[in-house]
């Protein structure tokens, strides 16, 4: 994830000088395409995770990621409403009032979540047992909605459907990251129960990390899902704190930090 | 899914063509336009902009029920057939299929009795081989779980030893009372071949109350909880056997033709 903050950084697009002036709009037009795809990844992987930053869609986000294989399962439906969501947003934006915009749009998600739900249902029968009511309620995850919302509805197909990607793909590596923390430190195994997302093939999948005589039950447990959370979003500011704390070297900045104390 | 996007995408455009209509406020000959754009000056835009968003949310609706019912329609088969292979591997886990050669998932009966643990109506499937009831699986509840109910299913053979014990669902703590799962522990095995020798035999107990069932370490009540549903309807199938296996068959009618057979199930 740590190489996806270093480009943000070089969004030159002045390297077009010699060029004849239409080629020099072609090429700032093509720039500027590519800084913003730059910008949508950077947004939604890091700046401005749904997971990490946002904080959108905790519900499932803590409820579901006991395990890798949940994670994932939740991760990928949750991707794929976005995408869709998303795609058909921003392709029926011109025609939608923006009285009842917001309407819409949960009727388009809340459609794109059955679908999800019926077909997962039909061919990962396991994984859809495991996830249980937390499939139908990505239709309440505040993520999509507020990418349709702030996104989607003002932008081409295009750009908002690798807004979805770059935000499900976001909010998916949160949720492994999670499962992949907790189940470790509850089972000591990764992947286990690939198989029901996967099919048969995949018990091979599951790998044994440590063997644990007993479950280390607060990993399983919902407590836990906070702690690692904490620690998580802990840890992406340590990371951002240090990416700025490098950048002022340079101009000497001075961090002012207010305390607050009782007793003053 | 790229289905319904292009129907999303073709009643957009649908959309469009009725909203320009109702902008331009002409004679218009839609269908549609009766109730909107005939009278021009009476009408005050706000009913003109509520009638119109109105039938905009209308034919959203429409299409999203329209997707909604269309991949309902397409994944409706291969749902009742995963159910009902589910059905099957639970049913196998705990009569091995080689014991009987009826259709078993089709062949059912629908019970309710307080010992069953709750008011909801049970099904227990009924395992023959050429004709005679060789085991009845039956689905039962252990009421008094440290997290609510536990719904298992139980296989009793015809000679009232326990077959096999599965529990379908629970809330138990997890890493402690989730050990009668299957997946997680093999206690749930140690019923098999067990039989009730009284009304109230003493060893259908956990061991810290002198039974022969052992109790997990930090889970006394689940395991506790799972023992007496067992007990409970154990005695409650060798009582009322006889009434039991008279029923006439509730399942036949939902047979549907597009299930497999089920030894296909069976090499799970």
């Amino acid at each position: 994830m740590s190489n996806e903050i270093a480009p943000q950084s070089s969004n030159g697009t002045d390297v077009t000088d010699s060029l004849d002036e239409q080629a020099i709009a072609l090429a700032t037009a093509k720039a500027e395409l590519k800084a913003e795809y730059k910008e949508l990844a950077v947004q939604g992987l890091w700046k401005n995770n749904p997971g990490l930053v946002q904080l959108l869609g905790l519900c499932p986000l803590l409820a579901v990621t006991s395990t890798v294989t949940n994670a994932l399962g939740l991760g990928l439906a949750t991707l794929l409403v976005l995408v869709c969501s998303n795609v058909t947003v921003s392709a029926i934006r011109h025609w939608v009032p923006k009285e009842i915009r917001i309407p819409i749009f949960v009727l388009i998600i809340a459609a794109f979540v059955t679908c999800v739900q019926l077909l997962m249902n039909a061919f990962t029968y396991g994984i859809y047992q495991s996830l249980g009511i937390f499939l139908p309620l990505i239709v309440t995850n505040c993520a999509i909605i507020g990418r349709a919302e702030a996104y989607a509805s003002k932008n081409p197909i295009k750009q908002s459907a690798f807004d979805g990607l770059m935000m499900g793909l976001g909010f998916a590596i949160i949720l492994l990251l999670l499962g992949a923390i907790r189940e470790i430190l509850g089972q000591g195994t990764l992947f286990d129960g690939a198989n029901l997302l996967f099919g048969e093939w995949a018990s091979v999948l599951r790998i044994e990390v440590m063997q644990l005589d007993s479950q280390f039950l607060l990993a399983i447990l919902p407590p836990g899902a906070f702690i690692a959370m904490g620690i998580l979003i802990a840890l992406k500011n340590a990371i951002d704190n240090h990416i700025s704390a490098k950048k002022v070297v340079d101009t000497e900045k001075v961090i002012e930090r207010v305390r607050v104390n009782f007793d003053s | 899914m790229t289905d319904k996007i292009d129907s999303e995408q073709g009643q957009s455009a649908s959309d469009k063509s009725t909203q320009t209509v109702d902008l331009d406020n002409n004679d218009n000959t839609s269908a549609e336009g009766s109730n909107s754009s005939n009278s021009k000056a009476d009408k005050s835009a706000l009913t003109v902009a509520i009638s119109k968003n109105t039938k905009i949310l209308a034919l959203f609706a429409i299409a999203c029920t329209l997707a909604v019912s269309l991949v309902s329609e397409l994944t409706k088969d291969r749902i009742k057939i995963q159910e009902q292979q589910q059905l099957l591997r639970t049913l196998h886990s705990i009569i091995e299929p080689s014991r009987y050669d009826n259709d078993i998932a089709n062949d059912c009966i629908m019970v309710s009795a307080p010992a069953l643990g709750s008011d909801n109506v049970k099904t227990a499937y009924i395992a023959r081989k050429t004709g005679q009831v060789v085991a009845v699986a039956m689905t039962s509840t252990a009421p008094r779980g440290y997290n609510g109910n536990i719904d298992f299913i139980m296989a009793i053979n015809i000679d009232g030893t326990v077959s096999g014990v599965r529990v379908l669902k629970h809330q138990e703590t997890p890493g402690l009372g989730d050990k009668i799962e299957i997946k997680k522990n093999d206690w749930i095995n140690s019923f098999t071949g067990k039989k009730i020798l009284s009304d109230d035999d003493s060893r259908w107990a956990v061991s810290k109350d002198n039974g022969m069932f052992d109790q997990f370490t930090g889970a006394t009540i689940t395991p506790r909880a799972v023992v007496k549903g067992v007990k409970d309807t154990l005695n409650y199938f060798t009582k009322n056997k006889a009434m039991l296996l008279t029923r006439p068959n509730a399942c036949s009618d939902i047979a549907t033709k597009s299930i497999p057979p089920i030894n296909e199930a069976a090499n799970e």
